[in-house]
Order: C-alpha cells, then structure tokens, then sequence
C-alpha cells in the first residue's frame, strides 16, 4: 500500500503551470519574436495525386522581401518513416504529391504577406493521376499506386494469432461476425502547429515547435539535414495539447530549418487551423470485422478481428496504429484464442496517426457485439464484461505479464454506482445506459524509443533544479516532475526549478506518447531524487552524527526519524556538501521491464510494455428520435491508474477524456469529404463539444499499486478516453434498442437507423457493411 | 490568417456613410459587428476597396417602439436587442432566436441584427479558405459558371443562416433603407432574391438602417426552432419560426416560416391559407409537416455541415414542432 505520510504525493495540488496559462502568461510557439526574423509559408499541392514535372521559383525569388524559396531540390532527399522500413515520406516533396495539402515548395520573406505573394508567383507544371480516397477502391486490383514499392496500396500488414482459433470457434455455443465502420477524427488541439527555427554561426540550428518527444524531432532532423545531433537543438516551449497528433515528425519542422539554414536567420512558420488539420496528422478511418465465438456463460473462446486502416498518404505510426487496437483488447478482455489481421491501406488523403481514442470501430465493435451475444444468451451487460474482464497476474495472448489490474473494480464500481442493472432492465422509452472497457499500455518502447534519465542539482540556498527530457504538451508533467521531485527531497514545489524538454541540456526522454510519461520520466525523476537524497544524507550524517539509514528530507530539513526539532536545515547541507568537495548531483535512469526482441510486424510476442491501465465507462443518454439528437444526462468513469499522484489532475484528465472521446468522439467528430477535399477543416464544422453539452461526470479514481510504477502510478486518463466512446455507443443503442455499427453517431446516423429498423429483425448491426477481409499476397511476378 | 488591404472608415453619422457609399459602392462594404465578415476576409472571399463600420452611429443603435411598430436600428447589437423591455413584451420569439446565436461572448456582444438579418449566405464549398477554393474549382459566388454542390445548377444555392431571419419574417418585419434616391420601406418577405451569388434586393450604395416589426393587434402565440449540431457556436441547419393570433378559438393570423435551407427563408403560406380561419386542430401538424418536406426538397442542395435528405426530413420536423408550439397544439 501508499506509503500514507507522503506530504505531496497523493495530493491534490494546483497545477505548477496554471496561473502562467490561466493569465496568458504562458508563451507558445508563435507568440516567438527574434530579430531579423522571417515569416514561412508553404505552398501545398492542389491535387491528391500528381507527379511534380517542374517547379519554377524564379520569379517568386525576385520579389521584393522574398529572402529564400525551397523546392525538393534543396533537401538531401532523405525519407523519413517512424521505422526504418516504414521511410516513405519525402518531407519536401521531390516527384510526387500524394494527397492534396503535400508540401511541394515554401518561402521565407520579411512579412506574412509577402510570403503569400511569393507562394503565388511559384509555378508548378503537375501531370495529375487517378486518385484513390478510400479502402475499397485502393486495394482493388487496378486501383493506382500510391507508392512504386508497395503493392495494392497496403502500407503495413500485420498477423498475429495465438492459440487454437478454429478448434475455438468449433467448440463454441454461440459464433457472431458482425463489421463496424468509423470515420476519420482529428485532435483539435486548441494550439496550431508552430514552428520557429534560428541557424546560428557555427551551424546549429535551434528549434522550438510543439511536441511530443524533443529528442525525437532532433534525430529526424538531423538526418535530414545531415546535421549531428548536437547541432539541432530543440527548445522547450509551452504547448497546447497534443492527444497523439504531436509524436510524429512534420515536414513544418524541415521546412523551417531548411529556410532558416539558407537565410542565416530566425524562420517562423505558423500554420492555420486548416493546416493543422490536413498537414500534421487526423485519426484513421477503421473497418472491423470481428468473429466471436462464446460459450453459453458468455465466456469468449475465440475472436477472429480483420481491420482495415485508412492511412492516408504516408506511413507516419503505421505498425503502431495498425496493432494498438487489437493490443488494448487482448489486455482489457481475457480472450484465450485469437486471430488479428490488420492492414494500413495507402489512400490520397492526408497522413494519419494515433489519437487518443484511436480505434473506435475496433472497440466500439468489441463492446456492442458483446452486447448482442448477451442478448441471444439472456446475460446482462455488467455480467458478459466480468465474465470476460482481464484479472491481475495473468498473461496477454501475446504474452504481456500483467502486474497490476483492478477492471473488476472499475466494472463493478461503475454499474453500482450508476445503478447499471435497475436502468438496463427498466425501459423507459428513448433512455438507455451502456458500459465501455478497455486497457492502455503505459509506453511501448519497442524498436525506436529508449528510457528517460534525470538530474538533479542543487543552489546554495538549498532550492534544486531537475533536468529531465520529459516534454509537457499539456497533461501536466512538468507538475507531475517537480511533485515528486519535491516529496523525496522534502522540498515545497516552490523551490524545484525544471529544466526539461530540451534536447541540448537535458538528457534523453521516450517522449510523452504511449502514455509512458509518468511511469518512465517520473520513475526516472524518482530515481534522481533518491540519488541526490542519498548523497544529502552521507553529509547530514556526519553532520547529525547519525546512520544515512536513519534519516528523514521533510519541510526543508534533514533529521532523524522521530525527532524532526533536532535536524539540520536542508540549504545548511548543500553548503556544507560544497565545503567538503563533494558537490549534490542526483542520477537516475528507468527503462521500462520489457521484450526488446518484441516487434510491431516480425515479431509481435513478449512483454510489450511493463504496466497497463483498465478502465470502465458507463453513459446514460437520452434520444431524440425525430431529429436523431442526443443528450448525455450522466458519465461515470473509472480507472485503475495504480495510483493516483494528483487526483486533481487525473479527475481533470478523466473529464476531458469523456468530452473527446465519449461527447465528441462517439457523438459528433469526424472528418467529411468530397473527393480529397477534407469539407469540415476547422473547430466551426468540424464538431468538438462545448461545454453546453457536457454531461453530469462522476470520477472514480481506482488504485492497484503497480510494482513497477513510481508509487505505484500508472497513467491517467486514456481507459476513459477509449471506454467512454464505447459506453455512449452502447447507451445510444440501448435507447433505441438498435446495434449501432458505423460511427460517430450523429443525428443523420441515428435517424437512418431508426428508419430501417423498422425494416429488420432479429439482433443484428444497424447497417449491413461490406465485411473486412484478408487480403490475399500478391502473386509473385 | 491576414487581412486583406482595404481602407477603413468608421464615421459617425448615416449621412457620412451613405456617402461613402454613393461614391464606392459595391467596393465599400458594410461592418456590422463583423463576427463573420472578418473571417470571410481573411479567406479572401471578400477583398472590398473600403470597410465602412457602423460602430459609431448612434442613430443606428437605437430601439424604440411607435404606435404602430417595434424600431429596432440595423446596428443595435444582437444582445442590446435581446435584452431590450419592448423587445421582451412584445416579440419574445426574437429574444429566443437571439440567444441561439453563436456564442454567448463574441457574437451576442459584438453581432448586430442588421448584420445577422445580412449575414452573408453558407455553403461547405465556399466558406473555405482561398487555398481550398482554388484547388476545388470556381463557383458562381467566386467567378466560376457552376455550382461545386449542385453540378449544372444555373445560380448559387448557399444558405441564409441568419437566425433572425425566419422570426422577423414570421413577424411580418419590414426594413428601411436609406441611400439611391433617399429612404425606401419594404417587406422582409420581398427581400430576399433566392440567388445565393446576390441573395438581397438591396442597391450597392444602400445601407439597411432599420428593422420594423409592426406591434401586433392581438397576442401572439409564437415558436421559435432550431436544429444544430451542437447548441452554441453552430450555424442552425434547419430553423422555423411560427407566429399565430387566435381568437375565440379561431386562428385569425398564422405565419410559419423555415429557412436555413437555401438562400432564401420559406414562407409556407399554403399552410397559413389552409389553416386560417378555422379552430387550430392536430391536422394542422401533418400539413405543416408536409409542406415543409415539399418546400424543401425543392430548395436543399448537399452544401451544408449534415446531408441533404437528413436536412430536408428535418424541415418537416421543425415545421411541425413550431406549428404545434405556436398553435397549442404540441
């Protein structure tokens, strides 16, 4: 159990960055100013796909004001790819533009409008191809190919099977295959991507953007600027969220540094909120066909899951976001035998990445065919997720230990204190109820990402400084850093300076994607702590003429346990440490207990990441079948998050998971098209909740203690994220008493629905979808 | 986003902007509150030679009601307006539309009811950035031949989003105008062309300076609403408004409006000839309904932020819900 005497850790404590952000204090990218600084603009192709025959910047270059113009031409030509076989994306593009917003030239000038000119005094001759804009049409046999090397368009496949599927299936009372659809989502971080990039004398170039990982962005770019690493020094600045739409890497960054490098002066570029969308990264499209196979418990023997991926044009988190789904499945339930195909489909539709509810048809599908089955078997909601519920100390499929659990706890807590069961039977006419679980893992540090490090050094007034590679882009964990930096030296919060996020100062990070920021930058800041700590104690001893073993850092004092009045003042030690030679320097380093032979594609079996987190959401709705409008009355989430380090915070966390995963995600988010033109680009059409429809949200924070977690912490937040998308799928269903399967459900969905229901019968999915497939290889020429 | 280059003038009497406007014309474009035509400058939909903000005439901000009517000035702000006295006894049907615009912070404060009553007409494939536009091809709002919504279509079908709009028709309102040959009174009902590429029957040097809504002669029993994908910020994307006096039983006046469907609002006046006259009955709802499906069809394009079929099964939706809530019916 918690250690109960933590002075800060455990506490709701305000938020060391609040007041800076509250009051406008707090600087982003854009609000940068350099002198001599130049403006960026991009120009972007107007076609989804077309070969780039030539570029003409000269007359673009003559304009008054116009400093620099850069074309493919001037790269080194390096692909970046998350992977080193996933290295598909030119980040300025050299022969082709495969979807409509690819970077083919930009231009730095002395003002933003001088910039717009010059973009229009570049002429581009293109030579137009067909264009394929979804899954179907870009696997079939003819469709045109979107990359040379990768034939039918598929971008990643990936197969993974354990156990004995068929022999499963065979034995098994009751078998379902049912296909759920969703369409693209985005972030809508309220912070445009920004970049400033500034080339000094002596050939470095210093970087500032939002992000997820710092230390990331540098290695990308100094591949492509064939720079060394030391030379591209990304900066810290304050972000404005990220929600997956962060981690990868832009071509805005190489762009800006390019300009930079050629003008010898400090680049801005800052993008539209359109651009934000269609040029960074929006969630995929998914096709799922999931084939369940239980007993007459409702126990599930096998699941086969076929998932298809819209990718958009290029590959970005390809491996991961073709396996993230079936993974948080394989840990949320506990499925003995299961088969999963997955293939991420090229289409000439802006690049797509991880999100924070990334996979709803997968989940959502998952959760409603449970549902169904429990239906056909007269089995309630509540009793088919216990039935299947993941317990601690068990084994993933694809051979994850699981150290810590408490989803019984969550799916219980949450039907209780819902009254789940009384609402589920008790049918009042257009209400419903629903419940979503899933699982997280808190990082997976496979193949590209290592560790984090820490340090932590001392003033003479006793005030530390932590140098950590963490990065903040909104969650909090710079609080969360300094929180526990300042329990275990018995310091206020007050006096912990952070150094972070930078990659010329600050020692190396996995960086704040995959959920792994507290447990491994925070294990890591611990570890420093304790280190610096032991090192105040070897002098405190001498000094108290005490044991090391025997002594307490608490209120800015070293003392013996039990006789706080007796200590020494923390500052008095530090001074007395630099007296002696033997300056305070803490050291600590995590990396997380996992299979580092594990691979996403070649190898998909082992630990894959050291602790994961449960979650269960329960959302009641309201229905208005003329218009297909719902209302949200209440949410109740919980999450076993091992422990909770600031519940401030992650109450905060299990609040604006439900807005975007359950309000927004299942409710209203998604992207529209026509032909390559994303219709709905920013916050006016494309529908992200306010506050006006937020429902009642009842937080249940519950704690397992992880072994492996700094106090046992795990992550905050991403269980209810996903789960509650799955439990407003479920309730909305339940109103109507229809199986929803193409989502968000909005109004227009959910009318269409209710109006062939009247047509069907018996218990099936609202709308009869074109299953996914395995995709047979291609024949070898 | 930048603003494009233009002049700005802010004068402080109607006199000296309809001067301005006599010499500019159509390149000297009105700021009434400016909520949307900011935007729609910054994506270059508009790039007019001169801005002439209303902001500072007082003449144009005043309400007061006559003997015979609620004056309301064309640059009254959208929450002086709805927080007006005259404004809550006599048309609180108005001070529902109001309070569903936009947000409560930017657009009640700032938007004007001349300038929601002019709010330039939506559509998805025009309301986009000039990126966007030029990648996907000229329109008839933008200097093309074609409608990208409604392919071979001979004029502009964008939407008239205005949530006061449908209420002052169905309040008879009628507008004042000054500039041409001096000052000219007509009827909301007149105003509107059905052309999305110039949906007003407005002259390029006039200036719409007052909304009038004559007081009506009994109590009106009225319904205001409104269909949006979320409950602020959004555009409406069906709205109706209904406006009835019924007199020992009989319906004596009945107006039902829907708009938000093309660029012009709809008055329904087969419903209004069929019903008057007679005690309000349930039948009324299904011929409201039908009617408004009808209307509809004949004027929904697939421009806007949900389906064409789900925005006109909508429009019989709302139809019916305010006929029903203004006729007690509901």
């Amino acid at each position: 159990m918690p250690d109960d005497d933590y002075k800060l850790i455990g506490k709701s404590v305000p938020r060391i960055d609040a007041r800076a952000k509250v009051t406008g204090e707090a600087l982003f990218t854009a609000d940068l100013k350099f002198p001599r600084m130049l403006v960026a603009k991009v120009l972007r192709s107007p076609h989804a796909h077309a070969r780039i025959l030539n570029v003409d910047t000269s007359r673009a270059e003559k304009l008054r004001g116009v400093h620099a113009v850069v074309t493919g031409k001037d790269t080194a030509g390096e692909k970046w790819g998350v992977f080193r076989y996933t290295r598909d994306q030119q980040l300025l593009c050299v022969d082709k533009a495969r979807y409509l917003g690819d970077e083919v030239a930009a231009v730095a000038a002395v003002d933003e409008e001088t910039a717009e000119e010059a973009l229009k005094l570049i002429f581009v001759d293109y030579e137009p191809l067909p264009a394929v804009f979804d899954f179907w049409s870009a696997v079939a046999p003819d469709a045109p190919r979107i990359h040379d090397e990768y034939p039918r368009n598929i971008n990643v496949e990936v197969k993974i099977e354990v156990g004995l599927v068929d022999e499963a299936f065979r034995n098994c009372r009751l078998v379902r295959e049912d296909t759920f659809l969703a369409e693209e989502d985005s972030y809508f971080m309220s912070e445009p991507y920004a970049v400033v990039a500034n080339c000094h004398a002596d050939g470095s170039v210093e970087i500032w953007m939002p992000n997820a990982s710092p230390h990331t962005k540098a290695k990308a770019l100094s591949n492509a600027l064939r720079l060394p690493l030391s030379q591209v020094n990304v900066r810290k600045i304050t972000i404005g969220g990220a929600f997956g739409g962060r981690s990868d890497v832009f071509p805005a960054e190489f762009i800006c540094s390019l300009l930079s490098i050629k003008t010898q002066r400090p680049v801005k570029l800052v993008y539209t909120r359109e651009e934000n969308t269609i040029a960074t990264r929006m969630g995929h499209a998914m096709l799922t066909t999931h084939k369940t196979g239980v007993d007459k418990n409702g126990k599930v023997l096998a699941r086969e899951s076929i998932c298809w991926l819209d990718g958009g044009a290029y590959s970005s988190t390809g491996p991961i976001a073709t396996s993230v789904p079936f993974l948080c499945h394989e840990q949320a339930y506990n499925v003995p035998n299961v088969r999963f195909y997955g293939y991420r489909i090229y289409t000439n539709k802006p690049v797509r990445g991880m999100i924070r509810i990334h996979g709803r048809s997968f989940a959502c599908g998952v959760d409603t065919q449970l549902d169904m089955i429990g239906e056909e078997l007269g089995i309630d909601p509540v009793t088919m997720r216990l039935v299947n519920a993941r317990r601690p100390g068990e084994t993933t499929p694809t051979g994850s230990h699981v150290a810590s659990c408490g989803l019984v706890e969550c799916i219980e807590q949450t039907a209780e204190q819902s009254n789940f069961l009384a609402k589920f039977k008790k049918s009042v006419p257009n209400r419903g109820i629903g419940m979503g679980v899933n699982s997280v893992q808190t990082g997976f540090p496979l193949g590209i990402r290592g560790g984090s490090q820490a340090f932590i050094k001392f003033h003479e007034d006793g005030g530390a400084t932590v140098i950590s590679g963490v990065v903040d882009n909104g969650q909090g964990n710079d609080n969360m850093l300094v929180q526990i930096a300042a329990e275990e030296l018995g310091l206020p919060m007050s006096e912990i300076r952070l150094i972070s996020a930078d990659t010329e100062s600050t020692p190396t990070d996995a960086g704040s994607y995959s959920m792994i920021s507290t447990f491994g930058g925070g294990n890591a800041v611990k570890r420093a702590a304790e280190d610096a700590r032991a090192q105040l104690f070897e002098v405190a001893s001498e000094m108290l003429e005490a044991d090391p073993e025997d002594l307490v850092a608490r209120d800015r004092k070293i003392f013996v346990r039990g006789a706080p009045d007796a200590g020494v003042p923390l500052p008095k030690v530090v001074r007395q440490a630099l007296l002696l030679g033997r300056p305070i320097m803490g050291r600590g380093a995590f990396n997380p207990d996992v299979d580092q032979r594990r691979e996403w594609i070649g190898n998909p079996s082992g630990q894959l990441s050291q602790a994961f987190s449960f979650g269960a959401t329960v959302a009641e709705v309201e229905v208005d079948p003329e218009t297909g409008q719902v209302k949200a009355l209440d949410v109740t989430c919980a999450q076993d998050c091992g422990f909770a380090l600031n519940p401030l915070i992650v109450e905060g966390q299990f609040e604006g998971s439900v807005a975007m995963g359950g309000q927004g995600g299942m409710l209203a988010e998604e992207h529209r098209w026509h032909n390559g033109h994303c219709l709905n680009p920013t916050m006016l059409e494309y529908k992200i909740p306010t506050i006006k429809e937020m429902p009642r949200i009842k937080p249940i924070i519950v704690e397992t203690i992880d072994p492996g977690g700094p106090y046992g912490a795990k992550e905050a937040g991403m269980s209810v994220a996903m789960s509650s998308a799955q439990a407003y799928c479920c309730a909305v269903g339940h109103a109507l008493g229809i199986y929803f399967n193409h989502y968000p459900l909005t109004p227009e969905r959910i009318r269409d629905a209710i109006e062939r229901k009247q047509e069907s019968k018996g218990i099936k999915t609202a709308w009869d979808i074109e299953p996914a497939r395995i995709i047979p290889p291609e024949p070898k020429s | 986003m930048r603003l494009p280059p233009f002049e700005y003038q802010a004068p402080s009497t109607l006199d000296e902007a309809l001067k301005i406007k006599r010499g500019q014309g159509a390149a000297a474009q009105i700021l009434a509150g400016g909520t949307d035509l900011i935007v729609n400058f910054k994506h270059r939909l508009f790039s007019p030679a001169t801005v002439i903000s209303l902001n500072n005439i007082a003449e144009l901000k005043r309400i007061e009601v006559t003997h015979d009517a609620l004056v309301l000035g064309a640059g009254a702000s959208l929450a002086e307006v709805a927080s007006h006295p005259a404004v809550n006894e006599h048309f609180p049907i108005l001070v529902k539309a109001i309070d569903s615009i936009g947000a409560l912070g930017i657009q009640r404060f700032r938007g004007t009811i001349g300038g929601n009553l002019l709010l330039q007409p939506r559509c998805i494939f025009y309301n986009q950035s000039h990126y966007w536009r030029m990648s996907k091809g000229l329109c008839h709002r933008t200097g093309g031949k074609d409608c990208l919504a409604l392919e071979g279509s001979d004029s502009c079908h964008s939407i008239c989003s205005g949530d006061t709009v449908p209420t002052l028709l169905a309040l008879s309102a009628q507008l004042a105008l000054a500039g041409g040959g001096g000052k000219r009174v007509a009827p909301l009902a007149e105003f509107f062309t059905g052309r999305g590429e110039s949906p007003w029957n407005i002259m390029p040097e006039e200036i719409l300076t007052e909304i009038r809504i004559p007081l009506p002669w009994a109590p009106i029993s009225w319904s205001y609403q409104r269909l949006a994908l979320r409950p602020a910020v959004d555009f409406p994307l069906v709205n109706a408004a209904a406006a009835a006096i019924v007199e020992k039983g009989k319906l004596e006046h009945f107006r039902l409006v829907i708009a938000a469907l093309g660029p012009a609002p709809m008055v329904l006046r087969e419903v209004e000839a069929r019903l008057k006259g007679a005690a309000p009955t349930r039948e009324a709802l299904d011929l409201a309904q039908d009617a408004a499906v009808r209307v509809a069809e004949g004027v929904v394009v697939a421009n806007a932020s949900a389906s064409k079929e789900y925005r006109i099964q909508m429009a019989g939706a709302l139809a019916r819900r305010a006929t029903g809530e203004a006729l007690g019916l509901a």
